[in-house]
């Protein structure tokens, strides 16, 4: 699970630094989220205690109709309980009354933003 | 289905939107339960009656949203298509409104004769929200039903009652399954924006198949191409052969394709989209909130979830649960003014049942039929009475363990215990949510593995859920408990509480390994990431405990009763069969001549690698049906049978063992120890009477008066060493799980592959490691 994990965040790094150095056409077809790499930070990363908004969800179509389902849309604003920053605590988060909790795993997958 | 004299209603709903508290309400105690065809889903229904009509209520599984990725979500919508259910009733969260309304919107748009009962306006009210029903009914174009389901049993207000709540959702439900069905509902809608061009161009070209549009709504189907939906492109396929559709499917996946190059976004995300939007705006149009939210459950889940705090917190509460169910059904004297002088023992639930198998029901067809000594009676009393007994025995404890855990799982805990566990089990591959069956099935030290199983239902991730059933028998459930409390106390009496421990860490060690290993072969699959809603803290709903508790304790009875009592039957069989001419031969003598003893030899070649002999296997055997035989059967075997030949040995063992103070024998009368022919089953009572009572403090093992005298007798024996001994608890633990669980792990995941995988595996890994630990053991042995 965890080797399957880092695989992409390493392409996708490197994928960040290929459009924003060498070749600025991909940029047209990639989403807005490429201009905003200072602030786009993945959900694990997210400091514990804090309110962000979800950016983008970048896990399987059936995880995201699972998120979907539970109030996790992009644009959708969040507080974070709980875990956070690295950390392989289970994430809890508040999205208005609902609380869900989050393998690190999957927070991962998805992007956000202060 | 007769269209006047029975409605079929359905119940959806989000996971915890008491959807369930609904359903028991509606239904109360005519409930049952079954499987859907093909799959693990559990099929929840029941009725009640109303105007003379029959009204049939199916609680379907809850779900999120009606996407076709779970199995749960499949059978949800096959459900509402297929079977085309008169009225259905979603069960909304009203506290949580936007994240339902998204999941009702999903419900509009299948074109459904759709109900929404607004729950839980308590905790909205208490989070100061203010919702506008009047307002929220003309918007959705559905009827809306406020309701406090948890609360509505105890409203006393008699006016309020037809009007309101779960009264009212009743008379709605009347009131929409007496139009006529072919009365097209509303045809509801959103706007998906720049999406609906293409909405429509399908949608048109869809309704022009009559066949397909009957059962799926078309512009629902149009909606679920464009979102890549691989069930929708299979109704497609299924239903038509046409190269046209082949066609319009191509262009539909064309369609979706430029899309996403032209607005940067897939239709899928889109759709999603606005519906949120949607959802959003709605809500916005018909809550208020009237004043600041007080929540102070955070601060609580701060402890609870956190990964050492929570622990200790799961700890104790699993410790405490098994406890309470324990002293409350076999160590509180409920009632102890009925005491011997009746000749019963009834101070316990436990001892009530016990008294009731062991004396009341003998007494009575002695009473009415009055049968001679022979086979018939040997029949009903050793295979029938006492087998049924044997197993009903446990009924009061799991009664209280299946209460405490609806308890748990009402009040909204359980959900943080599986964060909690998660980190730990998902190592091996299961799911957090597996702790609990296990715990139930023995983790800590007696349980039973049949609720255990049944404890699984409310896992939702199948492959975990198979898993799990998988290495529940692993654990030490209360019937093997008397094997290990004979075995510790023969042979290892200076450390038991080390061997006790050592039994439970290496129970819990091969049931993770199996995990691993089941996961990779038999269960395949992607473990499934943790997401878990972690729902609002409630009050308990007392009648929902009950009605829960009562109906699983039925569902198990029914069960294993009917399976336990067959196999119970066969099994005398096969040790009362042949009858020796002799009427003089002892019971060991009658039984060394049964089917069994020769099964039991046909074994020896192999087993005897294992250290064990005919009699041993003979033991096992009788403890696959049921692992409370296995010390009686040894009993047997090996001689010990009535009182007055052993007092010699009974005085011996006062002084071999030093657990066994003069005071701690108790004599027992005459009568109870003249054994009855083959009396396989006397014991178990004995055996569950221990295990019940002795289970939860290791430094306590004791032993009825029989055990003990065999505790002796094996001593004695030559062929039973410390190794041998110790092998056999091993086996006990692993080899395949007793007939009840089996026919149980069957039912409940609906395939006999996995019992047989099951049962398969447990037997395989406890040949090798009896075989591994015995051969090297006896290395070791000599060498030294």
């Amino acid at each position: 699970m965890l080797l399957r994990l880092r695989v992409p965040l390493r392409e996708f790094l490197k994928y960040l630094e290929h459009t924003m150095t060498e070749n600025p056409n991909i940029i047209n077809h990639t989403p807005e989220i490429t201009f905003r790499t200072e602030k786009v930070i993945r959900l694990n990363a997210f400091p514990q205690g804090e309110s962000g908004t979800i950016v983008d969800m970048t896990s399987d179509t059936e995880l995201q109709g699972r998120l979907m389902g539970m109030g996790m849309f992009i644009g959708t604003q969040f507080k974070l309980l709980q875990g956070g920053l690295k950390s392989h605590k289970p994430l809890l988060l508040a999205i208005g009354e609902t609380r869900i909790a989050l393998g690190s795993e999957i927070a991962q997958t998805i992007l956000v933003e202060k | 289905m007769n269209e006047h004299n029975e409605i079929l209603v359905a119940l959806v709903g989000q996971p915890n939107s008491g959807k369930s508290t609904v359903f028991n309400y509606l239904t109360g105690l005519h409930q049952t339960i079954a499987n859907y065809p093909g799959v693990t889903v559990t099929k929840k229904s029941g009725h009640y009656h109303d105007d003379k009509r029959r009204i049939e209520v199916v609680d379907l599984p809850g779900t999120y949203s009606l996407t076709s990725y779970s199995q749960e979500e499949r059978v949800t919508r096959d459900f509402l298509l297929l079977e085309r259910p008169e009225v259905v009733v979603i069960v909304v969260d009203a506290a949580n409104l936007r994240r339902h309304l998204y999941f009702v919107f999903q419900l509009l748009e299948l074109q459904i004769p759709l109900v929404v009962c607004l729950n839980m306006m308590d905790i909205a009210e208490r989070r100061g929200l203010e919702i506008d029903v009047q307002k929220l009914e003309q918007e959705l174009g559905v009827p809306v039903i406020p309701a406090i389901a948890r609360n509505n049993r105890h409203s006393k207000n008699e006016q309020t009652d037809k009007n309101f709540g779960l009264e009212k959702l009743r008379s709605t439900i009347n009131e929409i399954s007496q139009k006529h069905a072919h009365e097209s509902p509303l045809v509801w809608k959103i706007n998906y924006g720049k999406l609906e061009p293409l909405i429509s161009e399908f949608d048109a070209a869809l309704s022009e198949k009559p066949p397909l549009v009957q059962d799926f709504p078309s512009r629902w189907l149009a909606v679920k191409l464009l979102e890549n939906d691989r069930e929708a492109r299979r109704i497609i396929q299924h239903h038509t052969h046409d190269a046209d559709w082949e066609k319009l499917l191509e262009n539909c996946t064309q369609k979706a394709k430029d899309y996403e190059k032209s607005e940067g976004d897939s239709p899928r995300k889109t759709i999603a989209a606005q519906r949120n939007n949607y959802a959003e705006k709605l809500e916005q149009k018909t809550i208020r909130r009237i004043m600041k939210p007080k929540r102070n459950s955070d601060m609580l889940d701060k402890i609870l979830c956190h990964p050492l705090g929570g622990l200790l917190c799961v700890g104790l509460v699993m410790f405490g649960i098994f406890k309470l169910a324990f002293s409350v059904s076999d160590d509180w004297e409920w009632f102890p003014w009925i005491s011997e002088e009746f000749g019963f023992q009834f101070t316990t639930p436990v001892s009530a049942v016990q008294s009731i198998f062991d004396n009341w029901i003998p007494m009575f067809l002695d009473f009415c039929f009055g049968l001679p000594e022979g086979d018939l009676r040997s029949l009903i009393y050793d295979g029938i009475v006492s087998g049924v007994g044997g197993v009903l025995v446990f009924m009061p404890t799991i009664f209280f363990i299946f209460l405490f855990m609806a308890l748990l799982e009402q009040s909204g805990y359980v959900a943080r215990v599986i964060v909690v566990m998660d980190r730990i089990m998902r190592f091996f591959g299961i799911h957090g949510q597996s702790i609990l069956p296990l715990i139930l099935g023995g983790g800590i030290i007696g349980g039973c593995a049949i609720p255990a199983v049944m404890a699984t239902r409310t896992m939702r991730e199948q492959r975990e859920r198979i898993l799990t059933i998988m290495i529940i028998p692993l654990m030490n459930c209360g019937a093997k408990i008397p094997v290990y409390a004979l075995l510790i106390s023969a042979f290892f009496v200076a450390n038991k509480e080390l061997v006790m421990a050592a039994i439970i860490f290496i129970s819990w060690t091969l049931a993770l390994i199996s995990s691993l290993i089941l996961g990779k072969t038999i269960v395949r699959g992607k473990s499934s990431p943790l997401i878990i809603e972690l729902p609002t803290y409630q009050p308990p709903n007392f009648y929902d405990m009950l009605l829960s508790a009562s109906l699983q304790s039925w569902w198990f009875v029914k069960k294993a009763g009917t399976i336990i009592l067959a196999v119970n039957v066969f099994l005398w069989v096969l040790m009362y069969y042949p009858r020796l001419d002799d009427k003089s031969a002892t019971a060991s003598e009658q039984l060394a001549n049964s089917y069994a003893a020769k099964i039991g030899r046909t074994f020896e070649p192999v087993s005897k690698y294992m250290g064990f002999d005919w009699r041993d296997n003979v033991a096992l055997l009788g403890g696959f049906i049921a692992k409370e035989v296995i010390v009686s059967s040894l009993a047997t075997m090996y001689g010990i049978e009535s009182g007055d030949e052993n007092i010699t040995e009974e005085n011996e063992i006062s002084h071999a063992d030093p657990i066994n103070t003069p005071e701690n024998v108790n004599y027992i009368s005459e009568n109870e120890l003249y054994l009855e022919d083959i009396d396989y089953n006397n014991c178990r009572y004995l055996a569950s009477n221990l295990d019940s009572e002795k289970d939860l403090s290791l430094s306590s093992i004791e032993l009825d008066e029989r055990s003990k005298r065999l505790a002796v007798h094996l001593r004695s024996e030559k062929s039973w060493t410390t190794l041998k001994a110790f092998v056999f608890i091993l086996f006990v633990m692993v080899y395949a799980p007793c007939v009840a669980t089996c026919a149980i792990i069957w039912r409940e995941t609906g395939h006999i592959k996995y019992m047989l995988a099951s049962a398969i595996y447990a037997t395989t890994v406890a040949i090798i490691i009896a075989l591994a630990v015995y051969q090297i053991g006896t290395l070791i042995t000599t060498v030294l």
